[in-house]
C-alpha cells in the first residue's frame, strides 16, 4: 500500500467518524464540528488521491481545490455558528427540537 | 451576442426581475404588486411567442457564458424546449391571476409571490437548458424556489410537508449530480443531442452506463414522483392552492418527466437505451406508479390528497410513453405533458375554489355542491372526464396514442395497465361527481364567503374555466396544425432515427 | 343545392342542440333553451328525409374525421330525431317553471346532439365520444327522479357506462392499429381481415351490449325503464339504438363475413336475452313501464339475431345488412308509442286508444318480416325454430296489451294525458311509412332518387311466421288475462299447479341471487376494500425509519456499519 493510499483511506475512515457523530449527537456545536472533522477527511482523501502519479510529482490540481476548500468550509462553519446562535437566541438551548412523531 | 442570444436571457429575467422587485415591497403595495406579477407574465408570454414564431421559421435563439473549461452554461430554445416553455408561461399567468385572488388577505404575501417567480424562472430555466449541467443548476433552484411556498403558511404541519420535500429532492439532486459527473468523464460533453451522444461508446462502458441511468432517473424521479420516491407529494399538498396547482401539478413534477424525457432522448438515444435493456424496467416501474397511485387515490378523502396522487398516477404516463420505445407512444407521452398540466391545473383551481368559498376540504363535504357552484363543477367535470379518458377532452388523446404505441412495439401488457387505470380513475373521480351534482347539498357548508351574485370571486372563477375550455378544445381539435398534438409528433420525428 | 349548402345543412343540424345547450351559461336565456328543447330535433329530422348522401369530412376534429349520412345513418338519424321531438315536448311541458324539467333540459339537449353525432358519425372516434356523451347524459336524466329505484338504475348504469367505454376503447384501438385509420370504412375492412374474430367480436358484444341490453351487460336496463317518467323512457330507447345497436352495424361488414362459429355463439346470446326477457316480463312483481324494457331487451335478442343469421349466411349479409335500420325504426318508434300510450289516461278514449296500441304492436310484430323473407329455403318449421326471438316479443308484448287493456283506476301521473295520445300517433304515422316502405321494398334513400329495388320474395315460410307470431301474441295475451283473474294466492294452501311452483321456484331463485348480491357481494368487496386500505397505511415508512434509528442510536453498531460502508467504498474505487 503506498503511502498515498493510506492516506486516502485515513480519510475516508475521519469522514465515516465524523458522520457516525453527526447522526449521533443532538447538539449543534457537535453537530458542526462532525460537519468539520467530515471536510477534513474528504481533503485527506483529495490530497492523497493526488499522489497517485506515475511521475512520482503530486499533481497540483487537488491541492488548490482543497486549499479553496478550507477557505469554504471556513465560511460555511461561520455561517453555521452564526445560525446555532441565534437558534440557541431563540429557543434557549443549542438542540434541535426533537421529533416525536413523523 | 446577437439579439437572438438575448432573448432567453430575457424570458429569464422576465420573472426573476419582478420577483426580486417584489420582494423588497412592503405588504400594502398590492396593486404594485399585482401589476408587477401581470407584466412579468405577459412579458414572458410574448417573449415565448416570438421564441415560437422564430423557430417556426428557422431561427435559432440560443446563448452560452462559459463555466468551466469546456463547460458552458447553455439555453437554447428548441421544439421540445418550447413545448414546455409555452405550456409553463401560459399556465403561470392563469396562476398569477387566481394566486392573486386566492390570497387576498393573507399575510406575507410579497413573499409568496416572490418566491413564486422565482420558481418560473427555474422552470423556465429547465426547460430552455441545452445541456445537463445548465439543467441541474436550475433544477436544483426550482428545489429551493419551492420550499419556501411548501411552507408558506408556517404550521407544524408545512414545515413537517418542507423536511420531507427537502429530504428527497436534496437526495435526488446530489445522485442527479453524482450521475451527470460520472457522464462527463466518460463522454467528455454533456450537451443535449436529438438521439443522444452516449452510443458512440463502445461496450465495455455499458454497465457503467446503465448505473448512471439508474442514477439520473432516480435523481429525476423524485421530481416526477416515482415510486417509491413520490412521499413527498401527497403531504406538499398542504401548500396554498395556487402552489399546488402550479407548482406541483405542472412545474415541479413536469421538471422531472421533462428531465426523463431529456435524458432518454437527448443523452441516451431512445434506440441506445433499448440497446441497453433499461427501458423495459422504466416501463414497469411507470406502469406501477400509475397503478399505485390510482390505488391510493381512491381511500382518500382529502380531496386535494386524492388528485395528488392522482398526479403521482398520471406523470407516469409521460415516462410510460416515453419507456415504450415507439414513436407513436413517444408522441403520447410527450403530449401529455400539455394534456395533464391542462387538466390537473383545473381540478387544482377547482379545489382551491371549493376551499376558498365554502370551506370544503374533503370529499365526504362536497354533496350537492354542484348547485352552489355550478361553473367550477362543471370545469371539475369536464377535467375529471379527461383523467377517466373519456372522448373528447384531452386524456382521451394521450391514452391513444400510448395505446396505439403499445400495441405498435407489441407491448401488450400496456393496454391492461391502461385499461385499468382508466377504471381506477373513474373509481375515484365519479363518485366525485356524482355527489356533487346529485346529493343534495347540507345545510350549511363549513365556512361560507359571500359573494353576492356570483358564486366565487371572478379571479378565482376564470381561471379553472380558461383551462378546462382549453383542455377540452386540446381535445377535439387535436388534428388541427397548431395543436400540441402536432407539435408532439414534430418532435418525436425528430428523436427516432429516419429509415 | 350546392353541396357545401347541404353539408352546412348536415353540420347545422348536428350542433344546433348543442347551441342550444350552450344557452344555458347565460342565466337569462335559460327559459329560451327549455323551449327550444323540442326543436333541437327538427333540423335533423329535416335533413334525414330531405338531405341526399353526402359525406362531410371533418380533418381538424379529434384525430382526423367525418360524418357521412347514408342509407343505414339516415334510417337512425330519422328514428333518433322523431324520438327526440317526442321525448323534448313530453320533458318541457306546459309549466316551464317547474324545477324538475328545467334542470333535465341541460342534459336532454347533450344526449339529444349526441344522439344526432351517433347516427351521423363516420368514424369510429367521433362516434365513440358521442356514445360516451350520451351515456353520461341520460345517466343525468335517468337522475333527476330522485327515487331510490332512479338511484340504483343510475348507479348500474354509470358502472356499465364505465365499462362499455373500456372495452369499446380497447376495440377501437386494436382496429385502428390494425387499420391504420379509425373511419369506418377502414376499421370495417380490419374486422373483415381478421384471422381470430372471438375476441373482437366479443368485446363488440360486451361494449355495444352495455346500451343495448343484451344479457350479462343489462343490469341497468329494466330498473331505469321501471322509475323514470315517459319522456326519459322514450329517450332510453332512442339512447339503446343509435349507441347500441347502430355499432354493430357500422363495425361489422356482414356480407363479407363468414364466422360461422361466431354467428352460432351469438344465436345463442340472442336465446339467452330473450329468454331472460320473457322470464322478468312475466314475473309478478315487473310492472308494466319495465315491461316497456323487457320488450326491448327481446328486440336486441331479435337484433342479435339477425346478425348471427347474417353471419352465418354471408349471402344473405348485404340485405339483411339493408334491412336492420329500418327493423330499428319500425320496432323503435311503436315501442315508444306503446310506453307512451301506456302512460295515457286511461278513462278517456278508450277504444281509440286500445286501437292505436293494437296497430303498434302490429307494427312491431310485422318488422322482422322482410328479414325473414331474406332466409329462403330454410323450410317452415326452421323459420320458426330461427324466428323465436320475435315469438318472446309477441309474449311479451300481449301481457303489455293485456296490461293497458285493465280499466281500473291507477291514476296517470302525467299531467296532459290527452297529448300522450296524440305523440304515440305521431309516432305511429312515421312507424306505419317505414314499415310500408320496407315491407315494398323501397330502400330508404331519401326523398330524392326512390329506387325500387326487387319487392322481398314472399312464400310459406314468410306466412308460417306471421301465424306463429299471432299466436304466441294471444298466447301472451291469455297467458297475461288469465293470471289477473286468478284469485288471490294462498300461501298455505298446496297447488299442484305445475307452472306456479315453477314460478315460485324461480322466484325463490331470485331472491337468493338479489341476497348474495345485495348483502355477500357488498360485503366482500368491502372486506377486501379493508384489507387493501389496512395494508396500504400499514405500508408506514415512518415506523420502519424510527425503529432503524433506533437500533442506529447505538454507536457501537453504527459506528460499525460505517466502517464498513467506508471501507466498500474505498476498497471498490481502489480494487476495482
Amino acid at each position: 500500500m503506498t503511502p498515498a493510499v493510506f492516506y486516502a483511506l485515513t480519510g475516508l475512515g475521519l469522514f465515516v467518524l465524523g458522520l457516525h457523530a453527526l447522526i449521533v449527537h443532538a447538539h449543534l456545536l457537535r453537530k458542526i464540528l462532525a460537519f468539520n472533522v467530515m471536510g477534513s477527511g474528504v481533503f485527506l482523501v483529495l490530497a492523497g488521491l493526488a499522489g497517485r502519479t506515475p511521475s512520482g510529482i503530486p499533481d497540483p490540481v487537488p491541492h488548490a481545490m482543497v486549499i479553496t476548500g478550507i477557505v469554504v468550509a471556513v465560511a460555511a462553519t461561520a455561517l453555521a455558528l452564526s445560525l446555532m446562535l441565534r437558534v440557541a437566541g431563540a429557543t434557549g438551548s443549542a438542540r434541535l427540537p426533537d421529533e416525536t412523531e413523523r | 451576442m446577437t439579439l437572438n442570444a438575448w432573448v432567453p436571457l430575457l424570458v429569464l429575467c422576465s420573472s426573476l426581475v419582478p420577483g426580486l422587485l417584489i420582494f423588497g415591497l412592503d405588504e400594502s403595495r398590492v396593486r404594485l404588486r399585482t401589476r408587477l406579477n401581470l407584466a412579468g407574465a405577459l412579458t414572458k408570454l410574448a417573449l415565448v411567442g416570438v421564441m415560437l414564431w422564430g423557430v417556426a421559421h428557422g431561427h435559432t435563439y440560443e446563448i452560452r457564458i462559459t463555466f468551466l473549461p469546456g463547460l458552458d452554461l447553455a439555453l437554447r430554445a428548441g421544439p421540445l424546449a418550447l413545448l414546455f416553455l409555452v405550456l409553463s408561461s401560459l399556465l403561470w399567468l392563469v396562476t398569477t391571476i387566481y394566486a392573486i385572488g386566492y390570497l387576498e388577505g393573507s399575510p406575507h404575501r410579497s413573499r409568496f409571490f416572490g418566491f413564486f417567480s422565482l420558481c418560473v424562472t427555474a422552470t423556465v430555466g429547465v426547460a430552455m437548458a441545452a445541456d445537463m449541467l445548465t439543467f441541474l443548476l436550475f433544477y436544483e433552484m426550482l428545489t429551493l424556489a419551492t420550499y419556501p411556498l411548501v411552507v408558506h403558511r408556517g404550521t407544524e404541519v408545512a414545515r413537517r410537508a418542507g423536511q420531507v420535500y427537502l429530504a428527497y429532492t436534496i437526495g435526488g439532486g446530489a445522485l442527479m449530480l453524482l450521475g451527470i459527473v460520472w457522464l462527463y468523464t466518460l463522454t467528455g460533453t454533456l450537451e443535449f443531442t436529438p438521439r443522444g451522444f452516449v452510443s458512440e461508446l463502445d461496450s465495455s462502458h455499458h454497465p457503467a452506463l446503465i448505473l448512471i441511468f439508474v442514477f439520473l432517473i432516480t435523481g429525476l424521479g423524485v421530481k416526477a414522483a416515482l415510486i417509491p420516491l413520490h412521499a413527498w407529494l401527497p403531504m406538499a399538498m398542504v401548500a396554498p392552492a395556487p402552489v399546488s396547482a402550479l407548482l406541483h401539478a405542472v412545474a415541479v413534477v413536469k421538471a422531472g418527466a421533462f428531465g426523463i424525457v431529456r435524458v432518454v432522448y437527448e443523452v441516451f438515444g431512445v434506440e441506445f437505451s433499448a440497446l441497453l435493456g433499461v427501458m423495459l424496467p422504466l416501463a414497469i416501474l411507470a406502469a406501477a406508479t400509475i397503478i399505485y397511485g390510482s390505488l391510493r387515490a381512491i381511500f382518500q378523502d382529502d380531496l386535494k390528497r386524492r388528485l395528488a396522487f392522482s398526479t403521482v398516477s398520471q406523470v407516469s404516463y409521460i415516462v410510460l410513453g416515453v419507456a415504450i420505445a415507439s414513436p407513436i407512444a413517444t408522441v403520447g407521452g410527450l403530449v401529455h405533458l400539455v394534456h395533464q398540466g391542462l387538466m390537473k391545473i383545473t381540478l387544482f383551481f377547482c379545489a382551491g375554489n371549493l376551499a376558498e368559498t365554502l370551506g370544503i376540504h374533503k370529499v365526504s363535504e362536497m354533496n350537492g355542491v354542484g348547485r352552489r357552484m355550478p361553473w367550477t363543477m362543471a370545469a371539475f367535470t369536464v377535467a375529471a372526464f379527461g383523467m377517466i379518458g373519456a372522448p373528447p377532452v384531452a386524456g382521451f388523446i394521450t391514452k391513444w396514442y400510448l395505446g396505439l404505441g403499445a400495441l405498435d412495439a407489441g407491448q401488450h401488457w400496456v393496454l391492461v395497465v391502461l385499461a385499468a387505470s382508466s377504471l381506477l380513475n373513474a373509481a375515484y373521480f365519479l363518485p366525485i361527481l356524482h355527489a356533487a351534482w346529485f346529493r343534495e347539498p347540507p345545510a350549511t357548508w363549513p365556512e361560507e364567503r359571500d359573494f353576492g351574485r356570483r358564486e366565487t370571486a371572478r379571479a378565482l372563477l376564470w381561471p379553472p374555466l380558461i383551462t378546462a375550455l382549453a383542455a377540452v378544445l386540446a381535445g377535439l381539435f387535436a388534428a388541427m396544425p397548431f395543436s400540441p398534438l402536432e407539435w408532439a409528433r414534430f418532435i418525436a420525428e425528430q428523436e427516432f432515427r429516419r429509415p | 343545392m350546392s353541396a357545401e349548402l347541404l353539408q352546412s345543412a348536415v353540420l347545422f343540424a348536428l350542433v344546433w342542440p348543442f347551441l342550444a345547450a350552450s344557452l344555458w351559461a347565460i342565466r337569462a336565456a335559460r327559459p329560451l333553451a327549455i323551449r327550444l328543447l323540442p326543436w333541437s330535433a327538427a333540423p335533423a329530422l329535416a335533413v334525414a328525409l330531405l338531405v341526399p348522401d353526402l359525406t362531410l369530412s371533418l380533418p381538424e376534429t379529434l384525430l382526423g374525421s367525418g360524418l357521412a349520412l347514408d342509407a343505414t345513418g339516415r334510417v337512425f338519424l330519422a328514428t333518433t330525431a322523431l324520438l327526440w321531438l317526442v321525448a323534448g315536448t313530453l320533458m318541457v311541458g306546459r309549466r316551464p317553471g317547474d324545477v324538475g324539467e328545467r334542470r333535465s333540459a341541460l342534459p336532454a339537449l347533450l344526449a339529444a346532439g349526441a344522439g344526432f353525432a351517433l347516427a351521423l358519425a363516420d368514424d369510429g372516434l367521433l362516434w365513440f365520444a358521442a356514445g360516451t356523451l350520451a351515456g353520461y347524459a341520460v345517466y343525468a336524466l335517468t337522475l333527476q327522479v330522485a327515487t331510490r329505484a332512479a338511484r340504483t338504475a343510475g348507479r348500474r348504469l354509470v358502472i356499465l357506462l364505465v365499462l362499455s367505454d373500456l372495452l369499446l376503447f380497447e376495440l377501437f384501438l386494436i382496429l385502428a392499429h390494425a387499420a391504420g385509420g379509425t373511419s369506418f370504412a377502414d376499421l370495417r375492412g380490419a374486422v373483415a381481415a381478421l384471422d381470430n374474430p372471438t375476441f373482437v367480436l366479443a368485446l363488440m358484444t360486451l361494449g355495444f351490449g352495455v346500451k343495448a341490453g343484451v344479457l350479462g351487460v343489462h343490469l341497468w336496463l329494466l330498473p331505469a325503464f321501471g322509475s323514470t317518467t315517459p319522456a326519459v323512457r322514450v329517450a332510453l330507447i332512442a339512447f339503446a339504438a343509435a349507441a347500441g345497436l347502430l355499432g354493430w352495424l357500422r363495425l361489422l361488414p356482414l356480407g363479407e363475413l363468414s364466422w360461422t362459429a361466431m354467428g352460432v355463439a351469438l344465436h345463442w346470446l340472442a336465446f339467452a336475452t330473450a329468454a331472460y326477457a320473457l322470464i322478468t316480463g312475466f314475473s309478478r312483481s315487473s310492472g308494466q313501464q319495465a315491461l316497456a324494457g323487457s320488450v326491448l331487451m327481446a328486440l336486441t335478442a331479435q337484433w342479435l339475431w339477425a346478425l348471427a343469421a347474417a353471419l352465418q349466411r354471408p349471402e344473405s349479409g348485404a340485405a339483411i345488412a339493408a334491412l336492420l335500420p329500418m327493423l330499428a325504426l319500425q320496432s323503435g318508434l311503436a315501442l315508444a308509442a306503446l310506453v307512451l300510450l301506456d302512460d295515457a289516461d286511461r278513462t278517456r278514449h278508450r277504444v281509440l286508444r286500445m286501437a292505436m296500441a293494437w296497430l303498434a304492436i302490429a307494427l312491431v310484430l310485422l318488422a322482422p318480416l322482410p328479414i325473414f323473407a331474406v332466409w329462403m329455403g330454410a323450410g317452415p318449421l326452421a323459420v320458426i325454430d330461427l324466428s323465436w326471438p320475435s315469438i318472446a316479443v309477441a309474449l311479451l308484448l300481449g301481457r303489455l296489451v293485456a296490461g293497458m287493456a285493465r280499466h281500473e283506476a291507477t291514476a296517470s301521473r302525467s299531467r296532459h294525458p290527452r297529448s300522450r295520445m296524440f305523440l304515440g300517433a305521431y309516432l305511429l304515422v312515421p312507424a306505419l311509412v317505414g314499415a310500408a316502405t320496407s315491407l315494398l321494398g323501397y330502400p330508404p334513400t331519401g326523398l330524392w332518387s326512390p329506387i325500387q329495388a326487387d319487392s322481398p320474395p314472399w312464400s310459406l315460410s314468410s306466412a308460417v311466421a306471421v301465424a306463429a307470431l299471432v299466436g304466441a301474441l294471444s298466447i301472451g295475451w291469455l297467458a297475461s288475462l288469465a293470471s289477473e283473474h286468478r284469485p288471490p294466492r294462498d300461501s298455505t294452501a298446496w297447488s299442484p299447479n305445475p307452472l306456479r311452483s315453477l314460478h315460485e321456484r324461480m322466484r325463490a331463485l331470485r331472491g337468493q341471487l338479489r341476497r348474495i348480491v345485495r348483502i355477500r357481494l357488498p360485503g366482500w368487496r368491502d372486506a377486501i376494500l379493508d384489507a387493501l386500505a389496512a395494508a396500504a397505511s400499514s405500508v408506514s415508512v415512518g415506523a420502519l425509519a424510527r425503529q432503524t434509528e433506533a437500533r442506529l442510536m447505538r454507536w457501537e453498531i453504527a459506528l460499525a456499519m460505517l466502517l464498513l460502508a467506508g471501507l466498500a467504498v474505498g476498497w471498490s474505487a481502489f480494487g476495482g
